[in-house]
């Protein structure tokens, strides 16, 4: 396989090569270019294919991820960086892989047609590296109505935008494309055989805390079809609260049934996401495979239902970093999806502990 | 028959002769014990003889009227056992547990009446709170560690026939207890699962609304070294490291996972190692190193940090792995980081460790560290064998029995 970022991006995006052949591929590929991973396999004896180590995430944070025919990258992100810790960095040598991950991932999930993507990220605006926003910000370009947007800070939610988004649908979104290729008015009668008219439905994009603050500012109802993602992170964080009241309290507080409350799974280490639709755990896209891992011997697999931590096989990490272990605490499904449940502590396993028992 | 209610002064000679009895292996006790809890590889056999030294030690007639002296409530601790008649309670023998079947005593029914939830990587990881209990003039009912059903059960019975009134029952599974009601639930756990344990215990009826808990979530300790101690003697310094290291392999909440030090780990790595080999020598770890252990240790090899083998534990000067079990940090840092990770590790942080003499802790205490509530300094030798009134998390258990 050569470097060729195309060929790359044709490759690891071609549905018809199985998963585990394009894992070996890119596992070979970061034995002989990423030198970090390489040395940390060959201590772990790990050179065997059907037994790829997933390195440490902070890997991102204690060397320089580089792959060693990468001058410079396209892009670099970096995580927010909790006071006293280091930040993540992770350079994107091509970032065409990244958007094209990033959309083609979405769209696995959701017809990007079908939606206005409005997204509130008042913890993530001093973090212009974020990998977030721009996995957003991709999304809201890539939506020809124009009406998809980052919220401004101050004023997140006013109840003018919904009026004005509830009345665009796709009718005039398909005329104002053909207007502008035909020359025709947009809002011209549609001719027989066109679509018949079809709400745009909102999708609200926020940082779980961020979106239970705009609640508590007085944010209005939204209308029955929308979808709210919360986007997992812990800014403008004030408590740790579960998942199943995170979910109830947007729920109630948008005017929403509990299965539009959706989740996106990312991070700035990673070049793909997970999406949780509403049934309450995550899917990935085909480049993408989550597994759950013995905290106390990482190479081992938990079986479904038992806790462990999040391992990452990300193939649109090819250039950077594909296989890693999180420190999120995490369980899968029998039907392949997973759950996030927090954070691990590590420290669990030393001193006294009841629950261990 | 009835019983007097036992003065505090009598409580501690019962409890001194219940507790000498065990360590002279009255009925064969002890030596049973012991061999069950070596052979089935609960523990291993030089960490439970070290821990009979430290009760033969620790546990005198003069350390628990201290103790109580110390706690302040002394002259009230009579007053928590009610006159009245003790039938003695229907004991059901099983092994590994005593429970109590049909109603209490009418005496120990007006007593207050504790629940430990003996949870421990360490043999008779719950002695203290056995102790603290029957000292209190409460009536004592233990959930024992799955990890250590044997040497407590011992001591338990033992107990039991200097007073019985106060020992409610016991059992290694927490289902297998009557429905108590405790007054008071002693337990150790992580801060994120104390109202999980509390949801558990309510619903097995072994506490009711009024129940008073005392959580204990510190889980490792720190050692906190000054150029001075270097210049001292190096090679008893490691000694004692190694010991507050690696003793009970690491596993309790004063073994010490983090060092704060002038000088780098390099530097001290030779020294740590030879006083490693010592001690593994004379201490055949139960385990060869984890796979876990081997993973963080090829990770902090891949990454250019230090990493030294330390028995089967290692040792890096990467401090964001602190309180990984088996992984020690070594922080190349002075008393602003001391108080710095005091902070950010709060509950987690037991004590930390000073290696010096009386005048030496004295001038530690005294100085900038002494308005930091996290921080509990103690001398390094005592890491490993601590007094019977050392307070976990901070909290005299006696007084706090009383309080409560």
């Amino acid at each position: 396989m050569n470097q060729s970022y195309t060929t790359w991006r044709n490759y690891l995006f071609n549905t018809d090569i199985p998963f585990d052949d394009k894992v070996r591929t890119v596992y070979r590929h970061q034995l002989e270019h990423q030198p970090v991973y390489r040395r940390f396999c060959d201590d772990m004896n790990g050179l065997d294919e059907n037994a790829i180590p997933l390195i440490p995430v902070q890997v991102y944070r204690d060397a320089v991820v580089r792959a060693d025919y990468l001058e410079t990258p396209q892009a670099v992100f970096r995580s927010s960086g909790t006071t006293g810790m280091k930040q993540s960095i992770h350079e994107i040598a091509d970032l065409r892989l990244y958007y094209e991950s990033c959309y083609r991932g979405f769209s696995q999930f959701y017809d990007p047609h079908e939606f206005v993507l409005l997204a509130w990220l008042p913890g993530y605006s001093d973090n212009p590296e974020s990998s977030l926003v721009a996995m957003i910000d991709h999304l809201i370009q890539r939506d020809g109505t124009g009406q998809s947007r980052f919220l401004p800070l101050d004023q997140p939610l006013a109840g003018a935008d919904l009026t004005t988004l509830s009345n665009l649908n796709t009718v005039t979104y398909l005329n104002t494309r053909r207007h502008r290729r035909s020359g025709r008015m947009p809002g011209a009668t549609a001719k027989p055989g066109v679509t018949p008219a079809k709400k745009r439905r909102i999708m609200l994009f926020g940082a779980a805390f961020g979106l239970l603050d705009m609640i508590d500012a007085g944010a209005p109802k939204l209308p029955e079809d929308a979808v709210i993602v919360e986007t997992g992170g812990m800014k403008t964080h004030r408590r740790e609260i579960s998942k199943e009241e995170l979910r109830k309290r947007l729920s109630d507080g948008f005017g929403l049934p509990p299965e539009s409350i959706h989740s996106e799974y990312g991070m700035t280490e990673m070049c793909s996401q997970a999406w949780d639709t509403g049934k309450g755990s995550f899917d990935c896209p085909p480049w993408l495979r989550i597994t759950v891992r013995n905290p106390e011997n990482p190479q081992q697999v938990q079986p479904a239902g038992e806790e462990g931590l999040i391992g990452v096989m990300d193939l649109a990490n090819v250039h950077s970093l594909a296989f890693f272990l999180t420190q999120d605490r995490g369980v899968a499904l029998p039907d392949g999806s997973f759950r996030v449940l927090g954070r691990w502590d590590h420290a669990e396993l030393r001193g006294c502990n009841f629950l261990v028992e | 028959m009835s019983a007097p209610p036992v003065h505090i002064s009598e409580r501690i000679a019962r409890i001194c002769d219940g507790v000498d009895a065990w360590l002279n292996n009255e009925d064969g006790i002890l030596d049973t014990t012991v061999d069950r809890t070596a052979t089935e590889g609960l523990f291993p056999r030089h960490d439970v003889m070290h821990m009979l030294k430290q009760v033969s030690v620790t546990v005198t007639p003069k350390a628990l009227q201290d103790w109580a002296d110390r706690a302040g409530k002394a002259d009230r601790a009579g007053k928590a056992v009610q006159a009245g008649k003790a039938d003695r309670a229907d004991i059901t023998d099983r092994a590994g547990s005593e429970i109590s079947s049909g109603s209490a005593p009418a005496q120990s029914r007006q007593m207050p009446k504790v629940l430990c939830l003996h949870a421990g990587n360490l043999p008779l990881v719950g002695l203290q709170d056995i102790i603290a209990t029957l000292l209190s003039g409460a009536v004592y009912y233990g959930k024992l560690s799955r990890r250590d059903p044997w040497l407590a059960d011992g001591l338990l019975r033992l107990l039991r026939k200097r007073l019985p009134d106060q020992l409610g029952g016991w059992a290694s599974r927490l289902e297998e207890l009557d429905k108590v009601g405790a007054d008071k639930v002693l337990f150790a756990g992580a801060e994120s699962s104390v109202e999980e344990v509390k949801q558990r215990i309510h619903e097995l009826g072994l506490a009711s609304a009024q129940t008073h808990f005392l959580p204990r979530t510190a889980r490792f300790s720190m050692a906190w070294l000054d150029e001075e101690d270097f210049r001292s003697d190096s090679v008893r310094l490691s000694k004692r490291l190694i010991e507050a290291m690696l003793r009970y392999e690491g596993r309790g909440c004063r073994s010490l996972a983090v060092v704060v030090a002038p000088r780098s780990l390099s530097e001290v790595a030779g020294y740590l190692a030879d006083a490693a080999e010592v001690f593994v020598r004379r201490n055949r770890p139960s385990h060869y190193r984890k796979p876990g252990v081997s993973y963080w240790r090829s990770y902090l090899k891949s990454t250019g940090k230090e990493v030294y083998d330390i028995g089967s534990q290692i040792i890096t000067d990467d401090y964001e792995l602190i309180g990984r079990e088996d992984v020690i940090c070594w922080l190349t840092g002075d008393e602003k980081d001391v108080v710095r990770l005091a902070r950010q590790y709060g509950p987690q942080l037991q004590q930390v460790y000073v290696y010096a003499g009386r005048e030496t802790l004295s001038r530690k205490v005294t100085g900038s560290l002494s308005d930091v509530p996290e921080i509990r300094l103690e001398p390094l030798s005592g890491a490993q064998s601590p007094s019977i009134d050392w307070r976990p998390d901070g909290i005299d258990v006696l007084a706090w029995l009383w309080d409560a």
